[in-house]
């Protein structure tokens, strides 16, 4: 980190302070502590020296500090703004892991040009910035960093050259604030292109983004966007951003629908196909080929007319052969004939903008595939190989010659052009020569399955079936803890015989009506008539003793309630000892309603807990009723919520309220159902 | 013997991997293969549960089915109760390092910190939730109080020291008996601010000791180096209030490996050689760490876990026993990939799902699903690349033509240009390797 004060300049009490008689020097020793002004620091002192100690001198020193303090103040403002101007001298390092080395950095006009012209679209037509205009642009572009902008009428802003915030009148520039804001926020209005090329200078300057990688992800969104209804932008955009990865070393990347855009033989086409060079196979966009090649495919009809066909073809002939290339020699094509070593360029970057960094120039270190020779020649060889295949298969007439490619390239091409049509093409035909066999192969990827193998793998899958079941899933931890009772419910297996333990939880369960009717029915043996209000009450306590017992506990015969099963001691023994208070249970839900599953979930649940599932379902706002229930109880509500998720996720397999802290659903899958069965 | 898939497990698993991702349920149906793996690491499980510590690196290449075996694991431990935490590390996400590169994973782990209730994570406030409710509902049985006698939050508060004094003799215990405490006020006032504030200091989210202190009361906050010790006794406190432990699962540890910096790399190493250590040594209790990780990051001499020479000899001697199963006592539980048998098995499984999650019978057999895998690994690089990702999600996809098209044959639908030969997506790990092999002299 830098350690050094920063330069600035004194304010307006300092300014007043210049022009007091007997008190400017202290303006002048301000200035150099605050700049490491040596000079302006020492002749403060001199003359405040000289003040106190002779107070004629008043006038004198009033004079020379003015002039003085004028002057270093002139000075010092114009440091400024060559410093603004140049505050990254060099490449700023991101640690973003890039294609390139950044060798020197250095102004336009101080290098001599390079000897071959780069293959750029934004090219001289445009003359440089004056200095002033940059140095206006770029202070002016702090000064409105953060400028908020609040809704205002379109104002149309077109210039020529290098559009500024003062080519814009105060309409223009409200527009231009509101529209930036909308932008930044993800709203991308429509505008003009001066607007935008005005925002795409700050983005270049790193000003307005977060970091310089959401600067870089924010000048690709906005050239997305845009590119279609102002296509003026395309040249620029394209260059701009291989320059802004260039000077903030990050990662070039280019929007995949402008990589048409790529020139043969460019630095673009070359950083991009590094970045594949860790492919297997190599897998390159048809336009990186392209770049690549001399020969020009897209001039030939039959591109023209299978545009997707051809460029689909040729990128995965390119990984055919690179995988062939590979199983043979151990290497890849880029590594087999790709260069060796770096090339060095010069490049001037940022031209046509109003940016930091505009006006240099960068020796730019990379590996220049588009450059190579030997690379040339082989894709170009090995794109009309393609292209003469194709142009068998889809029945063209005539084909390209002068094709040099080794007999098992061609067959590695044939092979997977038969694998992806159906037909093998005998590897001498498409090299100018006769075409006129073709046969049907065999199966080249025939398995050969193990099924002894296979008939254990199925045993022992399903042994590791077994062992990953939980059974009671989620039942709490009781042994560890001597403090925390175990708050979760209790789980019933149905595979148990009927004891009294679990007679007198069903009896537990019960509600104030279900359980005076079985009183009513242990006092009298023959059973009781039945009633249509007994037909709820019956319900529900067959629910409870599904959950409980397995089974139900009542039936009617005949119009008359019964109980099912000999338990009537048992019942009679939980009734008059164990219980010393009828359960006020009530019943939420209709189970006859409710599919098995949902039915067996509802069972579990205990009379609170259903009352909170019912409030979910069919209150509006619950939040009330379920925190009513859980003081009730003596717990907290996302505890209540939590254990009926936990006896969900056993009986149903997943959980059954979601919850985002502020309203709960029931997932949709059971909302319909439970909603319907519930008892109002 | 039937599947026992239920109809709602087979809907999930369908729906999952049809897009390309690992089902949160029913993962037992589809794990093929893997047997001794799946037993070394229940195994783990039992001895966290028992009050030991598990640590664990899960190893193997690109798509041989490591993040499935994390989710299995956890998903399981779920069910067994345990509280479980993952995380993702990526270059902003590591053990440690400067500009709190670790406390990002810890605030990751926390934030996914899931239970069988909540078991896609942010379960932090149910976990106190759960343990205040109870002490309440303790106190209020015990001395008679009501909800709203004053005397209930004293009681309360005492009882929260009572808990946390067992662990006071750990780093943070003290901070942690505050926070809790200022959790429980913060609730029974209604004070949302006190309880977001102690929420905020357990996720690590508090960069000042001042603001700590200020609004909380504690001298510590969780800090880059320090959030293991606090996850240490986050395990013990999640065992007192009635959970089996707290299983920690990191993914993508390749991401130390690809750390450019050597002593930044070193430093992570030195991270998982310290909490290696604990768990070897008992100094960390009811705790499990799950790592995966590529065998370049484990065993490349160069820059893997490998080249870190503490850590090698540790994990290459075998020496540590903390599994029953003798083929597997080492720490490192290497996955190959899956063979095209287990992949046929595999396979085989989806049909028997396919057919509950829709209630049909589907004509596909063996002869057609050996057919379906002829016609895979004619792909593009299928023969190192293809992964049983791709092999799941490109099946399910004739699964369901076939279900919806009974008029087409089998044949005609599996080389329908749906199935055409494609490219298998590229090994990530490669891109690392190339680097450094082909391309020695790139440097930024």
């Amino acid at each position: 980190m830098n350690s050094r004060r920063t330069r600035k300049l004194p304010g307006v009490l300092i300014f007043v302070l210049s022009v007091v008689p007997g008190l400017n020097w202290i303006s002048l020793v301000y200035i150099g502590v605050h700049n490491e002004e040596v000079i302006s620091l020492i002749c403060g002192i001199l003359y405040g020296f000289m003040v106190l100690i002779d107070g004629r001198s008043i006038p004198v020193v009033w004079l020379i500090g003015t002039i003085q303090y004028a002057i270093t103040y002139i000075v010092l403002n114009y440091r400024l703004h060559e410093n603004q101007l140049s505050s990254s001298n060099g490449p700023l390092a991101t640690g973003q892991d890039v294609d390139f080395e950044i060798t020197a950095v250095a102004e336009q006009n101080r290098v001599n040009k390079p000897k071959k012209r780069r293959s750029s679209t934004v090219d001289g037509h445009v003359p440089p910035p004056e200095n002033y205009v940059l140095a206006n642009f770029i202070r002016d572009m702090h000064t409105y960093a953060n400028r908020k902008g609040s809704q205002v009428d379109f104002q149309t802003f077109s210039t020529k050259y290098y559009p500024t915030y003062r080519d814009m009148d105060k309409h223009q520039q409200a527009w231009y604030f509101y529209w930036r804001s909308e932008i930044r926020k993800g709203n991308y209005l429509d505008t003009d292109t001066s607007y935008i090329l005005v925002h795409i200078y700050e983005l270049l300057s790193g000003v307005g983004c977060e970091d310089l990688s959401s600067g870089y992800q924010q000048l690709q969104r906005i050239w997305s966007v845009y590119r279609k209804g102002h296509p003026d932008l395309d040249p620029y955009l394209h260059e701009w951003l291989l320059d802004f990865a260039l000077y903030y070393n990050l990662k070039y990347e280019l929007p995949e629908d402008c990589l048409p855009l790529i020139g043969k033989h460019s630095m673009q086409a070359d950083l991009l196909i590094h970045e594949h060079r860790a492919d297997v196979p190599l897998f390159l966009p048809f336009e990186l080929i392209d770049a690549i090649c001399e020969y020009r495919m897209k001039d030939s009809r039959l591109y023209s007319d299978n545009r997707v066909l051809f460029e689909e073809a040729i990128s995965q002939v390119v990984a055919v052969v690179d995988r062939s290339f590979r199983e043979r020699t151990g290497k890849g094509l880029l590594a087999a004939y790709g260069p060796t070593e770096r090339t060095e360029d010069w490049r001037d970057i940022f031209r046509g903008a109003l940016c930091k960094g505009a006006n240099k120039r960068l020796k730019v270190s990379f590996y220049a595939y588009t450059k190579t020779d030997s690379l040339v020649d082989f894709m170009d060889n090995l794109v009309k190989y393609t292209e003469n295949v194709l142009r068998r298969i889809n029945g063209y007439r005539g084909r390209l010659h002068s094709i040099s490619l080794d007999s098992e390239t061609c067959d590695a091409i044939n092979s997977f052009l038969e694998r992806t049509n159906g037909y093998e093409l005998s590897s001498s035909l498409y090299l100018g020569g006769d075409d006129s066999t073709i046969r049907r192969l065999k199966n080249p990827y025939e398995l050969e399955l193990d099924f002894n193998r296979i008939s254990k793998l199925r045993e022992e899958s399903d042994l590791v079936r077994e062992a990953l079941f939980v059974d009671g899933a989620g039942d709490m931890d009781t042994e560890g803890t001597q403090w925390v009772k175990d708050i979760s419910a209790e789980h019933s297996s149905s595979d148990y015989t009927i004891n009294r333990k679990m007679l007198a939880s069903l009896v537990q369960e019960l509600p104030q009506d279900g359980h005076w009717l079985l009183r009513s029915l242990l006092a009298d043996q023959s059973g009781k008539s039945f009633t249509a209000a007994d037909e709820i009450v019956i319900r529900s306590v067959n629910v409870i003793s599904q959950s409980k017992i397995g089974r139900d506990l009542l039936q009617v015969r005949n119009g008359v309630v019964l109980l099912v099963g000999d338990f009537r001691d048992e019942l009679n023994y939980v009734l008059s000892s164990q219980l010393p208070e009828i359960s006020s249970k009530r019943i939420f839900f209709d189970a006859s309603k409710l599919g098995q599953k949902l039915k067996d979930f509802v069972g579990e649940l205990t009379s609170d807990q259903s009352e909170v599932l019912s409030a979910i379902l069919n209150e509006e706002n619950p939040n009330g009723h379920i925190e009513e229930v859980a003081s009730r109880i003596g717990t907290l509500p996302m505890v209540m919520i939590d254990e009926i998720n936990e006896i969900a996720a056993q009986s149903l397999g997943d959980i059954i309220i979601e919850t985002d802290e502020i309203s709960y659903q029931v997932v949709a899958e059971f909302y319909e159902e439970l909603k319907s069965a519930i008892i109002q | 013997m039937g599947t026992g898939v239920t109809k709602r497990e087979a809907d999930v698993l369908i729906k999952t991997l049809s897009a390309g991702v690992v089902p949160r349920i029913g993962l037992r149906h589809i794990a093929v293969g893997r047997k001794k793996e799946i037993d070394a690491l229940l195994s783990d499980l039992e001895s966290v549960e028992a009050g030991y510590a598990a640590f664990r690196f899960i190893c193997g290449q690109y798509g041989s089915g490591k993040s499935f075996l994390l989710q299995v694991i956890r998903n399981n431990a779920m069910e067994r109760n345990f509280v479980v935490a993952d995380a993702d590390l990526s270059p902003e996400r590591r053990l440690t390092g400067k500009g709190g590169y670790g406390l990002a994973t810890y605030r990751e782990l926390m934030a996914n910190l899931a239970i069988l209730a909540k078991p896609e994570g942010g379960a932090l406030e149910s976990i106190l939730q759960r343990c205040i409710a109870s002490l309440q509902q303790r106190v209020m049985e015990r001395e008679g109080f009501k909800l709203e006698d004053r005397e209930l939050m004293v009681a309360v508060e005492s009882e929260i020291k009572l808990i946390t004094e067992k662990l006071t003799e750990l780093p943070y215990g003290f901070s942690f008996a505050s926070v809790l405490n200022a959790y429980w006020m913060g609730f029974k006032s209604g004070n949302s601010e006190l309880r977001q504030s102690a929420l905020k200091w357990l996720r690590g989210e508090y960069t000042s000791k001042t603001e700590a202190r200020q609004q909380l009361h504690v001298d510590r906050i969780i800090e880059d180096d320090t959030w293991y010790d606090f996850l240490k006794l986050f395990s013990l406190f999640v065992k007192e209030i009635g959970f089996k432990g707290l299983l920690v699962f990191i993914d993508e540890g390749v991401n130390l490996y690809k750390i450019p910096n050597r002593q930044a790399r070193e430093k992570n190493y030195e991270k998982i050689l310290t909490i290696f250590n604990d768990t070897m040594q008992g100094k960390a209790r009811y705790i499990g760490f799950f790592l995966t990780g590529t065998v370049k990051f484990i065993y490349d001499e160069r820059r893997g876990l490998f080249s870190y020479e503490a850590l090698q000899s540790r994990l290459s001697d075998n020496q540590f026993h903390f599994s029953r199963h003798s083929d597997f006592t080492s720490p490192i539980i290497k996955l190959e990939q899956l063979t095209p048998e287990e992949i046929f098995v595999l396979l085989e499984r989806l049909c028997e799902v396919h057919e509950v999650c829709y209630s049909y019978k589907t004509k596909i057999g063996d002869k057609e699903i050996k057919e379906f895998m002829e016609s895979i690994v004619s792909r593009l690089g299928a023969d190192k690349l293809l992964t049983p990702r791709e092999i799941i999600r490109d099946f399910l996809s004739l699964l369901n033509e076939m279900k919806d098209n009974p008029e087409y044959s089998f044949e005609s639908l599996l080389h329908d240009d749906k199935f055409a030969v494609k490219s298998a997506e590229s090994d990530p790990e490669d891109i690392v390797l190339e680097n450094d092999n082909q391309f020695t002299d790139f440097d930024i």
